[in-house]
């Protein structure tokens, strides 16, 4: 099996796989029960609390679990807003973030907030004097995605965090940095954003864990109410078991990142190659060159990608498409239009994505494979 | 007092003397469909099916749901059985009317009586007035109106009587297996499905065969497939599922055959295998979802063409019904859901910018002589999968 759909989800690492089980029958106590198994628990969970915090240099009670990527753009979008209504109903988000976020700022929308997208160029950037243009004295939030999902684009918040405080310190700034996190650092000391999102497995980490990092003094509205874990925050029996194999897999992630990053760019110029040798205009890089290195986008000439994906699925090869195909309209994924992707390029748009798993070998199966279904589709 | 479910069936009352074909198969249907929520005791009587339970758990309102979806059956009713006699009727129909006010916050009503069994004391009309009165005696703020009530007590006497309120419709049609078998085209959209229902609904066995073109379409289709199939058997009682790989076919046709004409060309084929598998398995017909002039596939011209690769009649029982009207009647037997999740089906990888909306057939059976049908047909059928649900 070859698995380059990395971005979509990632195999767990063993060590992490191992440590969760393990804990799961062994440190089972909850970590707010008063006796000692819940002692234990509480433990492990502040410990790891630490050790993440020390992946982005924060401070650990500036860390609070969620159920994942989704939940902690939800709560930091949605949280800020609420507690925010009263100074001001103005915010700026790209247009080709995650569905977690403009769904979130849809629902914003439809109770009154002012929500206004920003120019991004043909790779999905945005344009920094547009968000300067844009940016007013009663913009309560600025939603920005460290990295984009589709194409590996970089956007640049550490210069839109310096725009944006200088224009007004309090306005709240939100990065997604789930497709960021373990590649490329992220240090919260020099990024000046005041709540960030992170994922569990998109870095080989268990599914259904996730953090939001909350600078210091940042207030947010809780989304889920209860016993009043994670300072109350967020509630519900805290999942220590997996917040502990997150925590694994980030130090595992982050100690070999530029070595992973590294490969994963050796791998991504043999498919650039291989392909563009052979195929050269029948094929389109849709990612830019100095994107992150483990997301690869490239559309095919007269191809539908979902059935690319299946030929591949076939050679037990796995990637992911940026359109669904489908003989309906409006298939093709929002960041394609938002970049204005011409429509025969965006329906043949395929998505590789590497992790630490994959290998250079793998890339050059791929690149054959693919030149071979090609010929015969 | 026994609770009891009544079973009303109309139709079948028209097939003179063959009535107890009709009877027989629709009380085996029910048998079948009821087999596993416990013991069942099933009685038929003056043109009526009784179902009662020895089971003290027995689950009625799933028996009640099951029997909705079973053909031949007009309407239900939970019924309450108790002897002729009218004290206890008295009785039993304040317990009734007492729920009813409870559950559904009821204000009027009426009392309808049938006395089948002359020797009871009492006419018709009396117990409605008599019952009526003494319901409103016990239950003030209840009033009675004739034309427009809350609700309606029945109390029908006859041997035993038979007290009830609710009369549930249920599919109609004809029993399951009076009716020999067809074999449904079946795809992942949303007629083919309320096409073969129609036809099951006459009492038809329904076979469904689906065209799989993996790795042009995803297993996800398939799945829907079965799952629509799944939802299909439980009218049907039963439906065998040919899955027939079809890549093949429909590469060799795009490859060797006028672009416009692929679409029609993939219909034939599809038609000649359905009728290979209906020949094998005794099905007697063909059923389609097709209706007049909703795709360039399905003009009269088109059928007519298709029409040609077979000899076994061909159904099409939505030939001539709109697309709301067919899209009604998904959502109502439940496949509607389950037709618009937006995988891809055979029908759309495949497809000409502009197909011929009014196809020769000499020119069809000209464009079809490069490709050597027979062996496309027979390795298809030699790989085709059979899923039984």
């Amino acid at each position: 099996m070859i698995y380059f759909d990395n971005s979509a989800t990632t195999k767990p690492y063993k060590e992490v796989v191992e440590l969760i089980a393990r804990l799961m029958s062994e440190e089972f106590g909850n970590s707010s029960s008063l006796h000692a198994l819940g002692l234990r628990a509480e433990r492990i969970l502040e410990d790891t609390r630490d050790k993440l915090a020390s992946t982005i240099k924060a401070k650990p009670e500036e860390l609070v679990f969620t159920s994942g990527g989704t939940e902690s753009v939800n709560m930091a979008i949605r949280g800020t807003a609420e507690v925010l209504k009263r100074s001001g109903n103005h915010i700026l988000s790209s247009p080709v973030e995650h569905a977690a976020s403009l769904e979130s700022l849809k629902e914003l929308e439809r109770i009154g907030y002012h929500v206004e997208y920003l120019e991004v160029d043909e790779y999905g950037r945005i344009l920094i004097d547009d968000l300067k243009a844009k940016l007013r004295k009663d913009t309560i939030l600025v939603n920005i995605m460290a990295v984009n999902n589709e194409l590996g684009t970089v956007e640049p918040v550490y210069e839109a965090a310096r725009i944006i405080k200088s224009n007004n310190k309090a306005t709240v700034f939100h990065v997604d940095a789930v497709q960021a996190y373990g590649k490329m650092p992220i240090n919260t000391r020099d990024l000046n954003a005041d709540l960030i999102s992170f994922s569990s497995h998109k870095i080989h980490g268990p599914k259904g864990v996730g953090m939001l990092y909350m600078r210091k003094g940042t207030r947010i509205h809780p989304l889920i109410m209860g016993g009043g874990h994670e300072r109350k925050l967020r509630s519900g029996t805290v999942n220590v078991p997996c917040i502990a194999g997150f925590g694994l897999a980030a130090l595992i992630k982050t100690e070999r990142m530029k070595e992973d990053q590294e490969k994963s760019g050796r791998i991504r110029n043999i498919l650039i190659k291989e392909l563009t040798s052979s195929l050269s205009d029948k094929i389109r890089i849709n990612s830019p060159k100095d994107g992150v290195e483990n997301i690869l986008n490239i559309s095919f000439k007269g191809i539908k990608s979902e059935t690319l994906l299946h030929f591949l699925e076939m050679r037990d090869i796995y990637v992911s498409t940026g359109s669904a195909c489908s003989s309906k309209k409006n298939a093709i994924s929002h960041v394609l239009k938002a970049v204005k992707l011409p429509q025969q390029w965006a329906e043949g748009s395929i998505r590789f994505s590497f992790g630490s798993f994959n290998t250079e070998n793998e890339a050059v199966i791929v690149a054959d494979a693919i030149k071979e279904i090609i010929n015969i589709m | 007092m026994d609770k009891i479910i009544l079973v009303r069936y109309e139709e079948i009352f028209l097939k003179g003397l063959n009535k107890h074909v009709f009877e027989n198969r629709l009380i085996k249907n029910i048998k079948q469909k009821l087999d596993d929520l416990g013991s069942v005791r099933i009685t038929k009587s003056q043109s009526r099916i009784y179902i009662e339970s020895d089971d003290a758990d027995f689950d009625f309102d799933e028996a009640i749901i099951r029997l909705t979806k079973i053909f031949g059956i007009a309407s239900i009713s939970p019924v309450v059985r108790i002897k002729s006699d009218y004290d206890e009727i008295r009785k039993t129909s304040l317990d009734i009317v007492g729920d009813l006010i409870e559950r559904k916050s009821y204000k009027t009503f009426k009392v309808e009586s049938k006395r089948g069994d002359k020797s009871f004391p009492m006419s018709s009309p009396r117990i409605c007035a008599d019952l009526g009165g003494y319901i409103l005696s016990k239950f003030p703020r209840l009033k009675v109106d004739v034309h427009n009530p809350d609700f309606i007590l029945y109390v029908e006497v006859r041997e035993n009587t038979y007290l009830y309120s609710e009369i549930i419709p249920s599919v109609k049609g004809l029993p399951t297996g009076t009716g020999g078998l067809a074999t449904l085209l079946l795809s992942g959209g949303i007629d083919s499905p309320v096409a073969g229902w129609m036809i099951a609904k006459r009492g038809v066995e329904i076979e469904a065969v689906y065209f799989h073109s993996y790795p042009y379409t995803s297993d996800r289709a398939k799945d829907k497939v079965i799952k629509l199939s799944e939802i299909l058997s439980e009218y049907c009682m039963g439906i065998k599922l040919h899955i027939v790989p079809f890549t093949e076919i429909q590469t060799s046709i795009n490859e060797k055959c006028p672009h416009e004409y692929i679409t029609i060309i993939m219909r034939r084929f599809m038609m000649r295998i359905a009728e290979r598998i209906a020949r094998k398995s005794g099905s007697l017909a063909l059923v389609t979802g097709e209706a007049i002039g909703q795709v360039a596939s399905q003009t009269m011209e088109s059928m007519l063409v298709t029409n040609n690769a077979v000899t076994l009649p061909v159904y099409r029982p939505l030939i001539g019904m709109d697309k709301n009207e067919v899209i009604e009647i998904a959502k109502r037997i439940g496949t509607f859901d389950t037709s618009i999740l937006p995988y891809e089906d055979c029908c759309t990888v495949f497809v000409a910018k502009h197909p011929v909306i009014k196809p020769s057939l000499q020119k069809t059976l000209e464009y079809e002589k490069p490709l050597d049908s027979e062996k496309l047909i027979n390795d298809a059928l030699s790989r085709t999968e059979v899923i039984k649900l």
